[in-house]
């Protein structure tokens, strides 16, 4: 997908068409990791490709088309979220005393364990960190860059997520 | 963009209407950025014209 976007600085139709067919399937994926739901998904797809070709012009980097349209995905989710009035409950913020000192290798997952199902019981934020970090492998620094958020902060409300999930799951799986 | 572990989100099937929905979506933006284009243009038409019409 690089050499797509850095080999020509005029990104037209079909070149936007060609790098949305790279990565529908993953967009439609973390959309209904969200809200799943297949017609919610689709309306949260739409509305992303549709910003994404109207705002073209405004990406001023194209390696980063990917994060970029993600951003605009995860917005998309949270508009559909929000319409639908879809509640969360916010106590998971006010969990202990955190270590900012944590590695990236300190948040491998058991392989077997069901996060697909475990995110729902997350809210907002967790959800989007969980999903970027175990279903697209995003790094900590991407998800921030996609989050708009510190790494500090990112890493901080990952383990937060996880502590929360390994009270939904048991221990033994996380 | 491939995911090495799957965590249970290899359950979620790509729904058979994506390719048509992207491709509605893509023609909206089309239309939209055309038609915001044709506003501009005939907006700045009217006023080169009554800039015209003034120095007239």
């Amino acid at each position: 997908m690089d050499k797509i976007i850095t080999t020509d600085k005029n990104l037209n139709d079909e070149l936007f068409s060609d790098l949305i067919d790279i990565c529908k399937e993953n967009l439609y994926k973390i959309a209904f990791s969200y809200l799943k739901n297949e017609q919610n998904s689709l309306d949260a797809v739409s509305e992303t490709i549709y910003k994404a070709y109207k705002n073209i012009d405004k990406l001023k980097n194209r390696e980063f088309f990917n994060t970029w349209i993600i951003k605009i995905l995860i917005n998309s989710c949270k508009t559909v979220l929000k319409n639908n009035k879809v509640i969360y409950i916010e106590e998971y913020d006010k969990t202990k005393k955190d270590n900012l000192d944590i590695l990236e290798t300190d948040f491998k997952l058991s392989i077997n364990i069901d996060l697909y199902n475990a995110i729902d019981k997350l809210n907002d934020k967790f959800k989007s960190i969980i999903i970027l970090k175990y279903l697209e492998d995003m790094t900590i620094i991407q998800i921030s860059e996609v989050l708009n958020l510190p790494e500090g902060t990112v890493k901080v409300y990952l383990r937060r997520a996880l502590g929360v999930l390994k009270i939904e799951l048991g221990e033994e799986c996380v | 963009m491939t995911t090495k572990n799957q965590y249970g989100f290899e359950q979620i099937k790509i729904s058979d209407k994506l390719d048509e929905v992207i491709k509605k979506a893509i023609e909206r933006a089309k239309k939209e950025k055309k038609r915001k284009l044709i506003k501009l243009t005939s907006t700045k038409l009217i006023e080169s014209n009554i800039l015209v019409l003034k120095s007239k």
